[in-house]
């Protein structure tokens, strides 16, 4: 493919992956002006064509005239210990803070908070289970998928992506939300962010089994990195 | 205190010509270094490929703005100069005229220095 060797190497640069499809968008549309002008300068297809990439400049000129412009960087190129280091952190506490507080809302409305859970209506009940169980198995899972993600597409060392996906996996652990399935007892409506460590309790914690699935899905994306990584070195 | 150095005195004359033609209207990447090279006699031909890095900075400080607009079976991206442009664009000519007059008195030689 036209331009390949090009976009790695910008990529690699650090360069942000929508200056690189942009940049190459453009040379590609150049290409084409300079050819259909080398065309009605009397030059067959293939001179045409030849000509055209001359003109337009080698990769190596390219890739030099992008790599001097700093700004064009993307940020975890640029500050890969931000990106990956107190970003993911504060958007966990984020996401969280953000799916409960609609329901710590309509909680202190009704004056719910601190009650038994069965005093809330049974549409409340509902809501704030799978609030719950969205914030435990999506909010972390789906952050760490979200790094892999970037750091595939920028071309990012791995040890950042890795080390980040590992702490989230870690603050996972001590963190989250629960509440009773609606119509079963033992549930007060409530906020705690940090919980107890349950892998330490003497008996299983009735959210153990969700804290663990949270684990492994929110790691997933750390292997599914390396994975790629290493088919692609091959 | 004012800077007095001007480090991008021969990388940034591709900027103000950038910036003075679309002060005139708006235009693509391949228009835009045909044109300078059409206006400057070829004195000026900045590489084919190598304006665009730097179309997309002054995109990003503010300078440029950039539609996409489908033309001849393809989607070319045009680029217009904002209000910010503007100033940049007399900012750089007053630095130019500047520069241009120091270099013409030292070129003069000693005897019309004053």
């Amino acid at each position: 493919m036209l331009f390949e060797g090009l976009r790695e190497t910008l990529l690699i640069a650090g360069i942000a992956p929508r200056h690189v499809r942009r940049y190459l968008r453009e040379l590609d549309d150049h290409l084409a002006d300079l050819t259909e002008a080398q065309r009605a300068a009397g030059h067959d297809e293939e001179e045409a064509a030849l000509r055209a990439r001359a003109l337009l400049g080698g990769d190596t000129e390219l890739a030099a005239a992008m790599l001097a412009q700093p700004g064009l960087k993307s940020l975890p190129a640029r500050a890969p210990w931000l990106f990956f280091g107190p970003l993911p952190v504060l958007a966990i506490f984020a996401g969280f803070f953000i799916a409960g507080l609609p329901l710590v809302l309509i909680a202190r409305v009704h004056g719910w908070m601190g009650h038994d859970h069965m005093a809330a209506p049974g549409w409340f009940q509902s809501l704030a289970y799978i609030t719950a169980l969205f914030a435990n198995l999506a909010l972390g899972p789906g952050l760490a998928a979200l790094l892999a993600a970037a750091a595939w597409h920028q071309r990012l060392d791995w040890k950042w992506p890795v080390l980040a996906i590992a702490i989230l996996a870690l603050i996972g652990m001590h963190m989250t939300a629960h509440f009773p399935p609606p119509g079963q007892r033992g549930g007060e409506i409530g906020i705690a962010l940090i919980g107890e460590a349950w892998y330490l309790a003497p008996h299983p914690a009735p959210e153990a089994s969700i804290l663990l699935a949270q684990f492994v899905l929110t790691l997933a994306p750390a292997f599914w990195l390396l994975r790629k990584r290493r088919l692609r070195s091959a | 205190m004012e800077n007095r150095g001007n480090p991008g005195f021969i990388s940034g004359i591709p900027e103000l010509l950038i910036l003075r033609l679309l002060q005139d209207r708006e235009m693509y990447g391949y228009e835009i270094v045909q044109a300078i090279a059409r206006q400057t006699g070829e004195a000026v031909s900045p590489g084919e490929g190598v304006i665009y890095p730097l179309l997309h900075t002054l995109e990003k400080d503010g300078a440029l703005r950039s539609r996409s607009q489908p033309a001849d079976g393809r989607t070319r991206i045009y680029y217009t100069l904002t209000s910010k442009g503007v100033r940049r664009l007399f900012e750089r000519t007053d630095e130019w005229h500047r520069l241009t007059r120091a270099v013409g008195v030292v070129l003069r030689g000693p005897s019309h220095a004053v």
